[in-house]
């Protein structure tokens, strides 16, 4: 997760934040398209002006509640999973957060399921994929020598 | 049926990680099992060297073996969708009787350009960013697809040595177990304490039970299995279990899967020396039996199985035996004509030998099967023997078994069998050699008779097992011994006493003798007296009743650095046993010699380290020698210039002999052989011998055998000593080169009398015989015995004593004596 109290994130505007994302996810979505191994930088780049779009709009209003979704899709879509998840868990227990944006939170971690689902279908199919996420998180920061894996 | 994963771990490689996990597959598969073996050690494959064929090796080295990499690869970058994962299994060939099943993974086409290509660029997609899914998911997408695709019992996997990211998923993820190997070094142990660490606190997937590690010590050499050091490894390893595993030179990197050692199968390893293997295979199954509960008894039944193979197998091979302290060689099977697991017969009704022995080298065509090796575990062992009999038409075959002690049992089973009739087999209790099947009628049946029987063809390799026979009939006493078969142990002496031939009589000796080059395998083990039974009961009655060609060799003194050689012994023992008389000539050369010293040296007190040796040519003649001359004799050598003139040498002996027959004045002394006084020699004359024997219609052998104990009894009258340590060399015979020559009636009359006791001791009709028919056409001299035939042999040996001595007779035995003396024609 990236800090949001970065000074220059700071002093762009809710418009400013309007327009580059708009433009990163335009940019993001041609990188993936072409299948370049940048496209997780340009996610990644959404991730960060979702999130503080989100950061400076109240949940309720529109532009707020489209920026949490878009935060949470964007991390999912940088492979950030541990990411996605703690802003997800944050934004969800905001009981402003509108109904609609919370589907939106939910099928965009669903739609990433089905995405790995198709990537490892015998791993889905024996019910451990979910599992393996969980278990990527619980290993994404962890110390040690070994494993490593995560 | 759920999936048991287990991983096969070791910080360092070396460790015989890859065979193990090989051999356990395998061994799993073959008690009935489902495995699936995967190769995880990408960076240095090899599995499929263990496990596959020559098939794959080929398509291994020309880049046409898909496998882990290729799937990795393709799952990761979305072009695996069509890669099934029986396009990378490749089914192990197990016997067909076997009813579990063994695929494989390999790692690849390692190690060809194009498998390093391969795991180069499942590296680079590794390394890139990705959005979802990295090695984690693509792994346990493996294991998910062998699972389903595959559905095995069992998932052995080898997993890459130290720390690394493919290895901590491969413990940690995938595995419900990891066996984690470890040899004693230093750097082994704390790399594997510290990776045991890591991986008891390793997260696990929600649904995973604890990890279970199991450690596996290693390499580890019989002299530091139960060092402190070893200990407290074990000790803080800790673990689920710590077993170890024997260090074991015959097993090697190259070593491929061990083949064949499961029930219905078979396993000898190719080492002729001491238990080449057999340690480790039995550790490792024990090993098995503790881990893999389900074929528990499998493995138990397999390492009793192997054990008792394994040690058919030495037998058959060993050509070395260590019998009484000596080692000697024996006629093994040669390797090239044993093969391990023949399978015989078609379909349902075939069965497969643990060994077959042919009578050629096996590659040859013609190689026929002569003995049958099985180990049974359960199953009626005369119904399998009895089907292998018909089935191949071998000669023998041999039915091993576990015992209810825990012990190898083995029986034996012919076609021409001298069965048992309680239990239809032999009772033989050794597998038979090559030499058997040439030698014995048939060579499951050793009976004395058998063994008898192949001696007087001239089989002389038989010899020691006929004397430890004979041990077993004989040696019983007051405190135990074997069975006590005394009719048997007398056919026994009188079968080898009956050889004729020279050679063979002389093996004879050599079996039944203590020789410094000789140890039989008798019973016991360096068993004095075993040794001493044999040499008085046996060997001595041998030595008079063979053919003295053979026997004489034996009665020389020399070369003898390991004590008096056995001739001497029994040269000893009739001296003592019949004259009371102590023939010793080292004790004499001690005696006389030291005496000689003291009178030398006067009164000092310091002993002379070599003076004594510097002696010993004076006493040669105290040790009697044995020769066989061709020469004529000193009564058929002319001793005057008219004898000469008047014959020659050969028809002289002709005549000689022929007249002194026709005259009842044949003589022993001085034609047919000798005592020389002065040199302390036995000769006997061979010419004379067979003339004499040709004469009176008897065996030359015979004839031979008489005059030898008829003039060593004159040796021992000479040299032997009395029990107060005298010597009466006086009492010496006269010269039989001397013109004047007559035979002194004393003395043949004693000899004679001695001869005879002797022989008849000795229960040898045929030399009794012998020795009645001389007698009648000797001169009185040598018939003056007949008198003194039924005086008990104490008397005649105290008339002895004293006439020795030179002390007279006085009262009936004067009379006796002199009656017997005067008598012209008894």
């Amino acid at each position: 997760m990236i800090d949001i109290d970065t000074p220059v994130i700071e002093t762009l505007t809710e418009d400013d934040l309007d327009t580059l994302v708009s433009i990163a996810i335009r940019r993001a979505e041609v990188l993936e398209d072409i299948g370049s191994p940048t496209s997780h930088e340009a996610w990644h780049e959404v991730m960060t002006y979702e999130e503080r779009l989100a950061a400076i709009t109240p949940a309720f209003e529109i532009t707020g509640g489209i920026a949490r979704a878009g935060a949470v899709r964007a991390a999912l879509a940088a492979g950030r999973r541990a990411d996605a998840e703690t802003l997800a868990s944050r934004y969800l227990s905001d009981d402003s957060l509108p109904a609609e944006r919370r589907v939106a939170i939910t099928v965009a971690f669903a739609e990433e399921e089905a995405r790995l689902a198709e990537i490892f279908p015998a791993l889905a199919k024996s019910g451990r994929l979910t599992e393996v996420q969980e278990w990527r998180v619980s290993v994404a920061n962890r110390p040690g020598v070994f494993p490593r894996a995560a | 049926m759920t999936m048991d994963t287990v991983a096969f771990y070791s910080y360092k490689g070396g460790v015989g990680r890859s065979l193990l996990v090989a051999n356990t597959a395998q061994f799993l598969a073959l008690s009935g099992s489902k495995v699936v073996v995967l190769d995880l050690d990408l960076e240095a494959p090899g599995l499929h060297q263990k496990l596959g064929s020559p098939d794959v090796f080929h398509r291994a080295s020309h880049g046409s073996l898909p496998g882990a990499v290729d799937m990795l690869l393709g799952i990761l970058d979305g072009t695996g969708k069509n890669f099934g994962i029986s396009d990378v299994a490749i089914n192990i060939d197990l016997p067909s009787a076997s009813k579990g099943s063994l695929m494989l993974i390999p790692a690849g086409s390692a190690p060809s350009q194009k498998y390093w290509e391969t795991l180069e660029a499942l590296n680079v997609s590794l390394r890139a960013p990705r959005r979802s899914g990295g090695l984690p998911e693509a792994v346990l997408e493996l294991q998910a697809r062998i699972a389903d695709g595959l559905r095995p019992e069992f998932l052995l996997i080898d997993s890459r040595t130290g720390i690394t990211e493919l290895g901590g998923l491969a413990t940690s993820v995938l595995a419900d177990r990891v066996v984690c190997l470890t040899t004693t070094a230093p750097e082994s142990i704390e790399g594997t304490q510290v990776v045991a660490k890591a991986l008891r606190a390793a997260p696990r997937l929600a649904s995973q039970q604890p990890l279970r590690m199991d450690f596996l010590v290693t390499r580890v050499t019989s002299d530091s299995r139960n060092s402190p050091e070893v200990s407290r490894l074990i000790k803080e390893l800790g673990g689920d279990s710590v077993s170890v595993l024997p260090h074991d030179s015959a097993i090697t990197n190259k070593e491929r899967v061990w083949s064949g050692w499961a029930p219905g199968d078979g396993l000898t390893p190719h080492d002729d020396s001491d238990d080449g293997g057999n340690e480790l295979f039995a550790a490792t199954l024990t090993w098995i039996a503790g881990s893999f509960p389900v074929h528990r008894n499998d493995a138990e039944a397999a390492r009793r199985r192997m054990e008792a193979v394994h040690h058919a197998w030495r037998d058959l091979t060993r050509t070395s035996r260590h019998v009484r302290g000596f080692s000697t060689s024996r006629p093994a099977w040669p390797v090239e004509q044993l093969r391990e697991r023949v399978r015989f017969g078609t379909g349902s009704k075939s069965r497969q030998a643990d060994i077959v022995a042919y009578d050629a080298p096996d590659n040859s065509s013609k190689a026929k099967p002569l003995m049958i090796i099985e180990y049974l575990d359960g199953e009626d062992r005369d119904d399998v023997a009895q089907w292998w009999l018909a089935e191949t038409r071998a000669p023998v075959v041999a039915i091993l078994s576990m015992n209810d002690r825990g012990g190898s049992d083995q029986r034996l089973y012919s076609n021409k069998t001298r069965y048992d009739p309680r239990f239809h087999h032999s009772d033989r209790w050794d597998l038979p050699l090559p030499h058997d099947f040439t030698a014995l009628t048939d060579p499951t049946d050793v009976s004395v008779d058998a063994l008898l029987d192949a001696v007087r063809r001239g089989h002389a390799e038989y010899l020691d097992r006929i004397v430890t026979e004979w041990v077993r009939c004989s040696a019983s006493g007051l405190h135990g011994g074997a069975p006590w078969k005394p009719k048997v142990a007398r056919r026994i002496e009188d079968t080898l006493a009956s050889v004729e031939d020279v050679e063979l009589a002389r093996r004879v000796l050599w079996a039944t003798s203590l020789g410094p080059g000789h140890r039989g395998m008798w019973l016991g083990d360096g068993d004095d007296w075993l040794d001493e039974q044999v040499m008085s009961e046996l060997f001595a009655p041998l030595l008079w009743r063979l053919t003295p060609e053979a026997s004489i060799e034996l009665m020389h003194g020399h070369g003898r650095p390991f004590g008096p050689p056995a001739g001497l012994m029994a040269i000893a023992g009739l001296a003592r046993n019949l004259l009371g008389l102590r023939y010793d000539p080292d004790a004499t050369f001690r005696v006389e010699g030291q005496r000689i010293l003291d009178r030398s040296v006067g009164d000092s007190n310091i002993d002379d380290d070599h003076g004594l040796y510097s002696l010993s040519g004076m006493f040669r003649h105290t040790e009697i020698s044995f020769e066989i001359s061709g020469d004529s004799p000193p009564l058929a050598t002319p001793k005057t210039d008219d004898e000469r003139k008047g014959r020659k040498n050969a028809s002289s002996l002709t005549r000689v002999v022929s007249e002194r027959i026709a005259s009842r004045s044949m003589v022993t002394t001085g034609l047919l052989g000798d005592y020389h006084r002065d040199m302390g020699r036995v000769v006997l004359y061979s010419k004379a011998i067979d003339l004499c024997a040709d004469r009176l219609a008897l065996r030359p052998r015979h004839v031979g055998s008489v005059t030898l104990i008829h003039e060593t009894i004159h040796a021992l009258t000479h040299l032997g000593r009395d029990l107060d340590g005298r010597m009466w060399q006086d009492f010496s015979l006269p010269a039989a080169d001397d013109p004047l020559f007559q035979p002194s009636r004393l003395h043949e009359a004693l000899t004679q009398y001695f001869t005879h006791r002797h022989i008849v001791q000795l229960q040898d009709g045929a030399l009794l015989h012998a020795f009645e028919v001389m007698s009648r056409r000797q001169s009185p001299a040598y018939r003056a015995w007949e008198r003194l035939r039924h005086l008990p042999i104490e008397d005649v040996r105290g008339w002895f004593m004293s006439v020795r001595r030179g002390v007279g007779l006085a009262g009936q035995a004067s009379q006796v004596l002199s009656d017997a003396m005067n008598v012209e024609d008894v």
